[in-house]
């Protein structure tokens, strides 16, 4: 019979992983290991293991005498911020955390207690994939992960932590979650490595440049968040829980109201040029709204023309978007589609009201973006946005044009508080255009057709380009001094915290992918 | 044989059409160059790659095989970072020259497009390499603008 001393030698045993010669190379490799990792996450001594004595059951390929500290993988439960949080951290001392039956039998049992819980759950990825030796069972743990992260979407928030390699099948869980944090120089996603590409089309790169923090946040946009070391990242992971609710049933975390930066408003005041010329970074009016301008930004470095992230207006947690005329003239492209809409409809899943802020010239002309199926993707938009019945404020900034105005969460897409700058100019076209169509007749027979194109240019944008006729029609509530903007959005949220709209009973909507 | 006149984004340029069997074979010498920013194109060059087919008004250039063969007569400078147009447009304002040592986000040249005077951003710290339009030039999206080393 065993008594509390061997349980706990049992424990020290298996605690020490893979052994210190494999720890040691661990941290040479520039990483941490599983459990250094969960103790940055979790508040100090929350964390509860589960499935510390889980071992394999193989005993093919020599597998029978190998040695595997709870399979590769720790999981277990604890407090992040003082909420409850559900995680796994693959451990890459132990069979190079390759995943096995029991390894994912582990997560799956994680994942399930999470669902259930209604508590969000971090994997923490660091795997050299598959267990060759457990074979198609092995396979069968990672089917069986991909399908209960499908399941969870839309119920608990679920995020994914690359700080090693993933690949292959391993990326999918990863795809399949809400966000996908990555630390530089580390963590690596892709399906086929470098090797296999080498030898079927003869390029040759790196495991970095092929599927390193860098290239998911800036080519792909697979990452959300990027990271220069694992400590930044887990700080980086709790600022980002803090904006979440547990699960679709609850509330988003309220927290203390905080002022807006010094001096805000007056800066509201001359954010937006008057000069529809000139960029600026929408980045700056959305700091100003935020209380202590705290705004995280979410794919920072991917379809920059398209701002998305989290912040707090009186405390209260919402999702925010914007066009930034900085980048591509704030036109909308395929990748700002994807960006947007995928942002829109996780923040509508959990009940974190939206504040889009608008300022687009329009869709970007081009035949790669018809090729590659712009109208598809913007139909995303469009989607993402009518679906969306969580709270919707927009800001119009400045240009509001034709279609990408309507997408831009219109009115006419179901906003329920449309405010507006001077600045604004709501127009079914940019005045050159319009003018050009309008008054083709007037252009073309007059003396100077330049110059009497410049006059109606003109004529047009001094009554049409502007919030008025929106105003005047009911599309837009409110045209409001710049400098209230903290003060609209606040009231508005309030007015809509209980706003509910019921759709009709489906399976779910067949959206444009 | 026939010999065209044909002007692409106000640079015009004399285009010899020969009929061979049906298909049409194309060779571009570049006659005139109103305007700085172009390189002259190599004589020799073989049938060059799809010129910059966006003239103003959204209209096709009449001959997309006219245009000079830019790559073939301005070799990347090597190990070079090239900064391109992100959009077609004109270019408005070049703000460094060859030599000048620059930041990561420095504003580099300023391209009129979609209605607004973008600010092209280097997206490295280190020495202009090159500098490959002039302000009055009209680009292609995606086409090198200055280069960084």
């Amino acid at each position: 019979m065993s008594d509390w001393r061997e349980v706990e030698e049992r424990r020290q045993e298996l605690m020490a992983g893979g052994g210190s010669g494999r720890i040691d190379r661990q941290h040479q490799s520039g990483k941490w290991t599983a459990r250094e990792r969960l103790d940055a996450l979790f508040d100090p001594g929350s964390f509860v293991e589960l499935d510390l004595f889980v071992t394999h059951r193989s005993t093919l390929f020599g597998m029978a005498d190998a040695k595997a500290p709870g399979d590769g993988v720790v999981t277990g439960y604890g407090a992040v911020g003082g909420r409850l949080v559900y995680a796994f951290a693959q451990d890459f001392t132990v069979l190079g955390g390759s995943l096995g039956e029991m390894h994912a039998g582990k997560i799956h049992k994680v994942q399930d207690l999470a669902l259930k819980s209604g508590a969000p759950i971090v994997g923490i990825i660091d795997s050299g994939g598959a267990r060759i030796q457990e074979g198609i069972d092995s396979l069968n743990g990672y089917g069986g992960i991909f399908r209960r992260n499908t399941l969870a979407s839309g119920v608990i928030p679920q995020i994914s932590v690359i700080v090693g390699p993933a690949a292959g099948g391993a990326v999918y869980s990863p795809a399949l979650t809400d966000f996908v944090l990555m630390a530089e120089g580390i963590g690596q996603m892709y399906i086929t490595g470098p090797q296999v590409i080498e030898s079927v089309t003869g390029e040759k790169v790196t495991h970095e440049e092929l599927g390193g923090a860098r290239t998911h946040a800036r080519r792909s946009g697979n990452a959300h968040l990027t990271y220069k070391t694992e400590e930044e990242l887990y700080a980086g992971l709790k600022h980002l829980l803090a904006f979440l609710p547990s699960n679709n049933a609850a509330e988003p975390p309220r927290s203390e109201p905080r002022p807006a930066p010094e001096g805000a408003a007056e800066r509201l005041r001359r954010s937006v040029p008057q000069d529809p010329n000139k960029p600026y970074d929408v980045r700056d009016v959305i700091r100003d709204m935020c209380d202590g301008g705290d705004f995280l930004e979410i794919m920072p470095e991917f379809a920059k023309n398209m701002v998305t992230g989290f912040g707090r207006v009186e405390g209260r947690a919402v999702a925010i978007l914007g066009n930034q005329p900085r980048v591509l003239a704030g036109c909308l492209d395929i990748d700002a589609s994807d960006k947007l809409a995928r942002f829109v409809r996780f923040a509508d899943s959990f009940s974190i009201p939206l504040v889009t802020f608008v300022d687009t010239p329009g869709y970007l002309p081009g035949t790669k973006q018809e090729y590659g199926g712009i109208i598809r993707h913007g139909a995303k938009v469009l989607y993402a946005y009518s679906e969306a019945s969580v709270a919707k404020i927009s800001v119009v900034l400045r240009k509001a044009y034709g279609g990408a105005y309507l997408a831009m969460c219109s009115r006419s897409l179901g906003a329920d508080t449309v405010l507006a700058f001077p600045t604004a100019e709501v127009a079914v076209m940019g005045p050159d255009g319009a003018a050009n169509i309008i008054f083709r007749r007037e252009i073309e027979s007059a003396a100077d057709p330049a110059q009497e194109r410049q006059r109606l240019v003109e004529t047009y944008r001094a009554e049409f380009a502007s919030p008025f006729v929106a105003a005047a029609h009911g599309y837009v509530d409110q045209v409001i001094d710049p400098a209230d903007l903290r003060g609209a959005v606040a009231h508005a949220l309030w007015a809509l915290k209980e706003k509910r709209e019921d759709r009709h009973a489906k399976k779910h909507g067949n959206m444009p992918l | 044989m026939r010999r065209f006149h044909v002007v692409v984004n106000g640079l015009s340029y004399e285009v010899e059409v020969e009929e061979i069997g049906g298909e049409k074979d194309v060779s571009a010498q570049k006659a005139a160059a109103p305007a700085p920013p172009r390189a002259p194109a190599a004589p020799t060059a073989p049938p060059a790659p799809p010129a910059p087919a966006q003239a103003a008004g959204g209209q096709k250039a009449p001959a997309r095989h006219a245009a000079p063969a830019r790559s073939a007569a301005q070799p990347p400078v090597a190990g070079a970072t090239p900064v391109t147009a992100p959009l077609p447009g004109a270019v408005l304002d070049v703000k460094v020259s060859v030599g000048d040592q620059v930041k990561e986000g420095d504003v580099l040249a300023i391209l009129e497009a979609m209605k607004m005077e973008n600010e092209i951003l280097a997206p490295c710290s280190g020495q202009v390499a090159a500098v490959r339009v002039a302000a009055g030039a009209a680009v292609d999206g995606g086409e090198v603008l200055i280069e960084i080393s």
